[in-house]
């Protein structure tokens, strides 16, 4: 339901990246005819049954898959753990360079894929674990099965990680004043201009995600004060050192939505939960 | 007699310059090849071609013989937006359009057995590529035409039907040009029907989403 959404928070698409998408979707035929141009950023929900040839792209002559019809917008996979595990490997290759090769004996063909991943899962195969109003029936190998079939690798290469509580009953009928998209999106935008004046000079660089630790270094300064959490949060959590970076490169990206040019450890503790995967499975 | 017309191929998601080549009466007779690498719906076009001439009140050239090649004849071709230009390069031959050459613009479009014609994958790539190329004028399925005419730089003519095509080789000046305005059109197309305001609750899942698309990462909930 709010993945569904998530485009609607990015920011605009630029005249290119629009053409690049109507094309994209024109050569896979799913184009409405009247529509000319697509304005929207793609949302793409692959079942879970999907085949790899289905999520990268293939045939004879092979055609865009879902990550290449994500391009520009958001791929979002739905229990992610039913997923063969062979199909999600594939998304190895289009998570690091933004674009997938399909290569067969006569030709090699190279499709745009620069999407934002986004997952869903349940804690466990029930869907209760950890869930204060029902019991878990689940045994522990049962779920180290379900959580396993997501390899560390891949779960390394996903940013944020939360948990998603059920909504209490007065959330649901409260009529509690949330913000519109065109608000979020407004702080986003400048969010993203403040990236691209810091990166001006580096190639290839628009984004905070993208960040190499040349440049985690030059820009994630962080207080004496936001070393001690950072300490703390590492060795009790047992973080990895990818996951430090992450959390680094995402607290920069939260004090940039704040407009701060530093990192403070507000924005530091905000990133740092963003890990809760790596704690409640993987640590 | 030979007859030439330009067309364009998918490849990837870019698109290269098929020149599609057609001879009347040169083999055996009777006999309609299509060479160049056709995959089956290219092959099939034979037939939706000769039913679309007949019911639209051309001759095809019985009994001679039709050889097309579609060049460069050592990439596989698919889909079937060459049917048009290689009904025109059957038509040229025959003295249609009166010895006027038809490399000027660029066809694409699937053939109907009325002689309609429908739309076909990836106009927009070609578009571009016909730019690239420099050919300025390009001919496509009404369907298509405002997906074509979002690249600047080159005309874009939508036909509906054969004989439309027809005339518009022959009188080109009784035909007007898609016209867009691609950067208001995409100020139209911005608009999206959902609003996460409309999600109750999960503040925090929308504050993560939000620090996601602000610095381009990747999330998991």
């Amino acid at each position: 339901m709010l993945a569904m959404r998530i485009p609607t928070i990015f920011p605009p698409m630029s005249l290119e990246e629009a053409i690049e998408r109507t094309r994209i979707h024109s050569v896979a035929g799913l184009l409405e005819d009247a529509l000319g141009l697509v304005g929207t950023r793609p949302f793409r929900s692959p079942r879970h049954t999907i085949s790899d040839a289905g999520l990268i792209g293939g045939g004879a002559m092979p055609r865009p898959g879902e990550v290449s019809l994500g391009h520009n917008g958001v791929l979002f996979l739905d229990e992610l753990p039913e997923f063969q595990r062979n199909v999600l490997e594939v998304l190895r290759q289009p998570l690091e360079e933004g674009a997938v090769t399909i290569s067969r004996a006569a030709l090699s063909v190279t499709f745009p894929a620069r999407f934002m991943l986004a997952a869903a899962m349940n804690p466990c195969p029930c869907g209760f674990f950890d869930d204060s109003s029902h019991e878990c029936h689940c045994t522990p190998p049962q779920i180290q099965r379900y959580v396993s079939k997501i390899s560390g690798p891949l779960l390394d290469r996903i940013d944020i990680h939360i948990d998603v509580p059920a909504v209490k009953y007065k959330e649901l009928r409260g009529e509690a004043a949330t913000e519109d998209s065109a608000a979020v999106r407004e702080r986003v935008v400048r969010a993203r201009k403040r990236q691209l004046e810091r990166f001006a000079s580096e190639k290839r660089i628009y984004a905070n995600a993208q960040m190499p630790p040349k440049l985690i270094r030059k820009h994630c300064a962080i207080s004496a004060e936001g070393e001690k959490l950072l300490e703390t949060a590492v060795t009790r959590l047992g973080l990895s050192a990818r996951a430090h970076d992450r959390i680094l490169k995402v607290a920069r990206t939260i004090a940039d939505l704040d407009s701060a040019a530093d990192i403070a450890s507000r924005h530091l503790s905000e990133a740092i939960q963003y890990r809760t995967l790596d704690r409640t499975y993987w640590a | 007699m030979l007859s030439k017309a330009l067309s364009a191929a998918v490849f990837g998601i870019d698109a290269y310059v098929v020149e599609v080549e057609v001879d009347v009466g040169s083999g055996r007779m009777g006999d309609f090849n299509v060479v160049g690498l056709p995959d089956i719906a290219v092959k099939e076009s034979r037939e939706r071609i000769k039913s679309a001439l007949k019911n639209c009140g051309f001759e095809f050239p019985n009994p001679q013989s039709v050889t097309i090649n579609l060049a460069p004849a050592d990439i596989r071709k698919e889909g079937s937006g060459f049917d048009l230009p290689m009904a025109l390069g059957i038509l040229g031959c025959q003295g249609t359009f009166f010895g006027k050459p038809l490399n000027g613009q660029l066809f694409l479009g699937e053939l109907s057995l009325d002689g309609s014609v429908r739309p076909v994958r990836g106009t927009l790539s070609a578009a571009l590529c016909a730019r690239e190329q420099g050919i300025r004028n390009v001919v496509v399925p009404e369907a298509n035409a405002r997906e074509a005419a979002v690249v600047e730089g080159i005309e874009v003519y939508a036909i509906r039907s054969l004989p439309q095509a027809v005339d518009l080789v022959n009188a080109p000046e009784s035909f007007k040009p898609v016209q867009l305005d691609a950067r208001a059109l995409l100020a139209d197309a911005a608009q999206y029907p959902l609003d996460p305001r409309d999600v109750r609750g999960q503040q925090g899942a929308k504050r993560a989403l939000e620090v996601a698309c602000a610095g381009s990462h990747k999330s998991f909930s």
